[in-house]
């Protein structure tokens, strides 16, 4: 039973809404399109690359050896699609939590971001060319660091000005503590370690320092962004509120508090100081807490709407992502304690986890934020349920897969490795241990790829506004599209 | 406005003490840290006149090329001690090339890597370490050979061929004395060419020719780094 004033309230709060979503409207879209674009590519590179460490002469172009191929892939996923589309979803978040219009500069993001996707292509090339450091995650060539941290400040500055001033005083909530987070810290690790590796001789310290790089990125820039989008949509679906205020801050602060402290153990018993890779480890198997806190507040929220998994695209890719962020706290655990991470060091276990956290936790919560944005970016709904389903179990199991498989595989490549009977073995007995495995992956990455393809194709015709004329949502099973009460004010 | 501000300090809190304990400050006294040497008086095999590390793996050219072609993706230069791994025992892992030597080699050290800007202490090993690979290839040419046809060496072998490191071309004369020694293999060049390594191939074997870590380190190098306090 509405009354005159709340539906007054209602329609003015759709208005801001509207003009939130307008305000957004051209950055936004133009970095989930490049972002679905590189993913692509990673995804396409992802693929030859398991193909080639199992058949190492197939295509055998200089450009295309498997030590160049693979940081490309990953620099990729990580700069060309994770950090694009992650931009992208914190700009809405933060736009949308605190209900402030994107007053200006619309065009200077864009062109920003142009210059975003010239500096990865550079990039990308220029490791496929043979201009690698192999300083993990940090591949690109030295030249063009500074410039993609101006343009990720430019995003950063904006978002958080956002945060800092919001139009609804009680707006300050778990989401955007995460983004936040994400936006600040990503340039403090991006600086400190461009720094340091660039200007200074650290031998063995500075395999360490990339290393923390890697895991800072992935728990201060993937996590935060994941877990912030998460926190917004699942209440947003579901209809109720985060369950437990308290959970959701403890996980966000063991979260601030130890993934800074991680990195190292991943050369445990190597020429590092004993205590860093210690505390490495123990802050590794640590954020077991956070994550279990983070993950049981979200099971609690979605307690009861587990219905609308099944027909919400946003909820069941968020749910399918927020379900692998324990998995990825189980792994990083895993390559981290001393008893386990003996075994799993230098193996496929590593690739795994870079995966499941990049791919398996962080993308699946933003393919559903994307799912839930640019419908109302775009001003039209997604063409088609068929195309959705088809992104979703593709993603999802080739996803599981290559999880999997790189974690059996690593247990078997390294305890092959540390394995006594082995000592007159050569090394082909280790190698062929995890080689079936690295097949697998090949197979996974050409089911996400045709996932990948269709999810790009259906996003531009988006984008270009060649969705379909509705009011009702394209929901994944059809009955709830009949029982949706679809007034006139909703089609503005 | 004021709950942000708080936010903002605390976070800075939280994330500025490992930044500070785990990364600068070792990093800054990292520069500080610096050759210690052998004495014999405390049983080390060498006097004082040597310091450890012995030598660097120079050659900051091959190191450059080792990046650039990605070789840290398969192979690990780090030795873990016995009682963590058995990468000391591997054959070939160590100084002594024997199948089961009498002493493992040694785990390696923060020492060993001075004078390398990081080191590639690796992501997988989907190939052996190469820590001490400077012992394992006793010639060039076997490092050659690895590199232009590793299925040559070891028909297992599952490295990629870096052909575009060498440069097929006709035999003038008598051929080239560094020519590849690929006569009756099925990766020989065509009748009247050779296979010569070009100026990179020969960097990059000089830099994985000059890993060698598997030295006696001094026994009480801690101890004599610092003078003894009253």
């Amino acid at each position: 039973m509405q009354t005159e004033a709340t539906t007054a309230d209602l329609n003015a709060e759709n208005l801001r809404r509207a003009e939130i979503d307008r305000s957004l409207k051209g950055p936004v879209l133009f970095l989930f399109t490049n972002a679905a674009f590189w993913l692509m590519a990673s995804t396409l590179m992802g693929f030859i690359a398991a193909l080639k460490l199992v058949s190492p002469s197939f295509l055998e172009y200089s450009w295309l050896t498997y030590g160049r191929l693979q940081p490309a892939h990953l620099m990729a996923l990580v700069y060309g699609w994770g950090l694009q589309a992650g931009l992208g979803v914190a700009l809405w978040l933060i736009a949308r939590r605190t209900a402030n219009v994107l007053k200006s500069g619309q065009g200077t993001l864009i062109t920003l971001g142009i210059l975003w996707n010239v500096m990865i292509t550079i990039g990308v090339i220029s490791i496929l060319a043979g201009g690698s450091r192999s300083i993990e995650w940090l591949e690109f060539p030295q030249g063009i660091w500074l410039a993609m941290l101006g343009i990720f400040l430019a995003f950063a500055f904006k978002i958080v000005g956002m945060a800092a001033k919001p139009v609804r005083a009680e707006s300050f909530t778990i989401t955007n503590m995460y983004v936040v987070a994400a936006c600040l810290c990503f340039p403090w690790i991006f600086i400190t370690a461009n720094h340091l590796l660039n200007n200074l001789e650290l031998g063995a310290l500075g395999a360490g320092i990339s290393s923390w790089y890697v895991h800072g990125v992935i728990l201060l820039f993937f996590v935060p962004i994941g877990v912030g989008s998460a926190y917004y949509f699942i209440p947003k679906i579901t209809g109720q509120p985060i369950h437990s205020a308290q959970l959701a801050n403890l996980g966000f602060w063991l979260l601030a508090i130890f993934a800074g402290w991680t990195g190292m153990q991943r050369y445990m018993a190597g020429p590092l100081p004993g205590w860093m890779t210690s505390i490495g480890s123990m802050a590794g198997v640590t954020l077991l807490i956070s994550v279990g806190i983070v993950g049981l507040n979200h099971h609690l929220t979605t307690l009861g709407s587990h219905k609308l998994v099944e027909s919400s695209p946003t909820l069941r890719f968020t749910f399918f992502g927020a379900l692998f962020y324990p998995v990825s706290g189980v792994l990083l655990a895993l390559i981290s304690a001393f008893w386990t991470g003996a075994n799993l060091q230098f193996t496929h276990a590593w690739y795994g986890y870079q995966i499941v956290s990049v791919y398996g936790f962080f993308s699946m919560c933003v393919f559903g934020a994307i799912y839930y944005i640019v419908p109302r970016l775009a001003g039209c709904e997604w063409l088609s349920v068929r195309l959705i389903r088809n992104h979703f179990w593709f993603s999802a199991y080739g996803i599981s897969v290559i999880v999997v498989t790189s974690m059996v595989g690593g247990l078997q490549q390294g305890s092959s490795l540390n394995d006594p009977n082995n000592w007159n073995a050569t090394f082909w007995s280790v190698v062929s241990n995890g080689n079936a495995y690295v097949a697998a992956r090949a197979v996974a990455w050409a089911l996400i790829l045709w996932s990948n393809t269709w999810f790009l194709i259906h996003l531009v015709l988006m984008v270009a506004g060649l969705g379909r004329r509705s009011s009702a949502p394209t929901l994944m099973t059809r009955e709830h599209e009949d029982h949706l009460p679809v007034s006139e004010g909703a089609k503005a | 406005m004021t709950n942000f501000r708080i936010f903002v300090f605390k976070l800075a809190a939280a994330f500025g003490l490992p930044w500070l304990f785990l990364i600068v400050w070792p990093a800054i006294s990292y520069q500080g840290l610096g050759p210690v040497s052998y004495d014999k008086d405390k049983g080390d095999e060498l006097d004082t006149a040597y310091w450890y590390p012995l030598a660097a793996p120079a050659n900051t050219q091959g190191a450059k090329l080792y990046a650039a072609e990605g070789c840290v993706q398969c192979h690990s230069q780090m030795i873990r001690p016995p009682q963590v791994a058995l990468d000391g025992w591997r054959k070939g892992w160590g100084q002594n090339q024997e199948a089961r030597p009498a002493e493992p080699a040694r785990g390696t050290t923060l020492r060993d890597y001075f004078g390398e800007k990081h080191s590639f202490l690796g992501i997988t090993r989907g190939g052996p370490d190469l820590a001490n690979v400077g012992y394992r290839f006793t010639n060039r040419t076997d490092v050659h050979m690895h590199l232009y046809t590793p299925q040559a060496r070891n028909s297992w072998s599952n490295a990629p061929a870096y052909k575009h490191l060498y440069s097929v071309r006709k035999i003038q004369g008598q051929g080239a004395a560094a020519a590849l020694p690929l006569k009756g293999t099925r990766f020989e060049p065509k009748r009247g060419f050779e296979v010569v390594p070009t100026a990179e191939a020969e960097v990059l074997v000089d830099y994985l020719m000059s890993l060698k870590r598997d030295y006696a380190k001094p026994l009480t190098h801690a101890v004599a780094a610092a003078p003894a306090k009253k």
